[in-house]
């Protein structure tokens, strides 16, 4: 699940660069691309990314319902910014970290922070109210994306 | 603890008079507090296919099946009956409990009554309530808002919103709020107790196969409804301690 508060992150960003990665390393990641407008993960891996609309029930189930499967294969979410809420609610309410985890589902945030304040307690509210995933926080230098892990 | 009788009733179709008597067993159930339910969707039934072992199915217009019910009161180990009045029936029924002398024996303190009125967001819903006032007086009167397809209440007109409020005076609000439609429908198809569709739980206890999205959906509904059966203190009025009811 790759998440921030605002647009314009690096979110999409990361997101290509770990598909790439899985598909490089001989896999064949499932995509969801949570923006309807834009849909740039739906152009970038035609057949591959599925576009969900988090407003349509029927794309909510889509989404967690497939997440909630056992697979050897990686999934990874795009979550837009105006999804984000829409997107945990989700999770919360559906309890899916707990049920996933029962069938051997691992989820792991990737979160990006940007300069503004609340961008950075966002990040902070979302790890202490999932503690059981695992979380890696990233920041952005000015000219490029740097990761840093901290768990 | 005194036999308890929870008529379920709506006089209009199609407000989800059944759909609120199964949240109704279910919060019993989790609350421990053994039951037996009487279905008036007589021959096929409505409410049993979701409470087999617990529902009988009854034919509330004739006299023997009406003894079965009252009869049974004190002589069942199980003090809470829950009956599931058919559409259009209400008024009928409670005149003919009436007949049987069913409310002197809740006058005289042998029995509890709780009266569990599904309403819907109609006119219709007003004259109802007025026809059965009569028969709420100093009782355990809900009023049970089933939000299903509406966002308000009478909230719309000043008017019937008034009126409602001369109506309702003494009696106790349930509000049930909406569900998602695909929700419903997946745990109405699944015929098991919407605590057990939550659990993906299939009719035998083994796991079913139902959407994680839509138990989601039902489960964050049970929870507030159980917050308002709790707020309204459901299970006191159940039992012989009681809630104090006010006249109308």
């Amino acid at each position: 699940m790759v998440a921030s508060l605002h647009g314009r992150t690096g979110k999409t960003l990361l997101a290509r660069a770990l598909i790439d990665y899985f598909i490089l390393s001989g896999g064949k990641p499932y995509i969801f691309d949570t923006d309807a407008v834009e849909r740039r993960l739906h152009l970038l891996f035609p057949g591959a990314a599925r576009l969900v609309d988090l407003a349509i029930v029927r794309d909510q189930m889509a989404l967690f319902d497939t997440l909630a499967e056992p697979s050897c294969e990686i999934r990874i979410v795009d979550i837009t910014h105006q999804s984000q809420r829409k997107f945990f609610e989700l999770l919360r309410n559906t309890d899916f970290i707990l049920e996933g985890r029962s069938r051997g589902v691992i989820p792991v945030i990737f979160y990006i922070p940007d300069v503004k304040a609340d961008s950075f307690e966002a990040g902070v509210v979302l790890r202490d109210n999932f503690p059981d995933c695992r979380e890696r926080l990233f920041q952005r230098a000015e000219a490029q994306c740097a990761g840093r892990l901290r768990l | 603890m005194k036999p308890v009788v929870v008529l379920v009733g709506a006089d209009k179709g199609g407000v989800g008079k059944t759909t609120t008597a199964r949240t109704l067993l279910d919060y019993l159930a989790a609350r421990d507090t053994l039951a037996r339910a009487f279905d008036s969707e007589f021959p096929r039934g409505a409410l049993k296919r979701f409470y087999p072992k617990i529902t009988e199915i009854v034919d509330l217009e004739t006299a023997a099946d009406q003894i079965k019910i009252i009869d049974t009161l004190s002589t069942s180990e199980v003090k809470v009956s829950v009956v599931d009045v058919r559409a259009g029936l209400l008024l009928d029924t409670l005149k003919t409990f009436n007949e049987v002398g069913f409310f002197d024996l809740v006058n005289a303190g042998e029995f509890k009554f709780i009266l569990y009125h599904v309403i819907g967001a109609s006119i219709a819903s007003l004259e109802e309530i007025a026809e059965i006032r009569p028969y709420t007086d100093g009782r355990n009167y809900l009023l049970v808002k089933n939000f299903i397809n509406e966002a308000s209440f009478f909230e719309w007109n000043p008017e019937l919103l008034k009126q409602y409020g001369k109506l309702a005076k003494g009696a106790v609000e349930v509000t049930i709020p909406k569900l998602n439609e695909m929700a419903f429908e997946q745990a109405e198809l699944a015929e098991v107790p919407f605590s057990a569709f939550v659990d993906n739980k299939n009719t035998d206890g083994q796991p079913a196969n139902n959407s994680l999205v839509l138990r989601g959906y039902v489960r964050s509904w049970m929870n507030r409804v159980t917050s308002e059966y709790d707020r309204i203190r459901l299970i006191d009025r159940l039992s012989d301690r009681g809630v104090e009811t006010q006249a109308a």
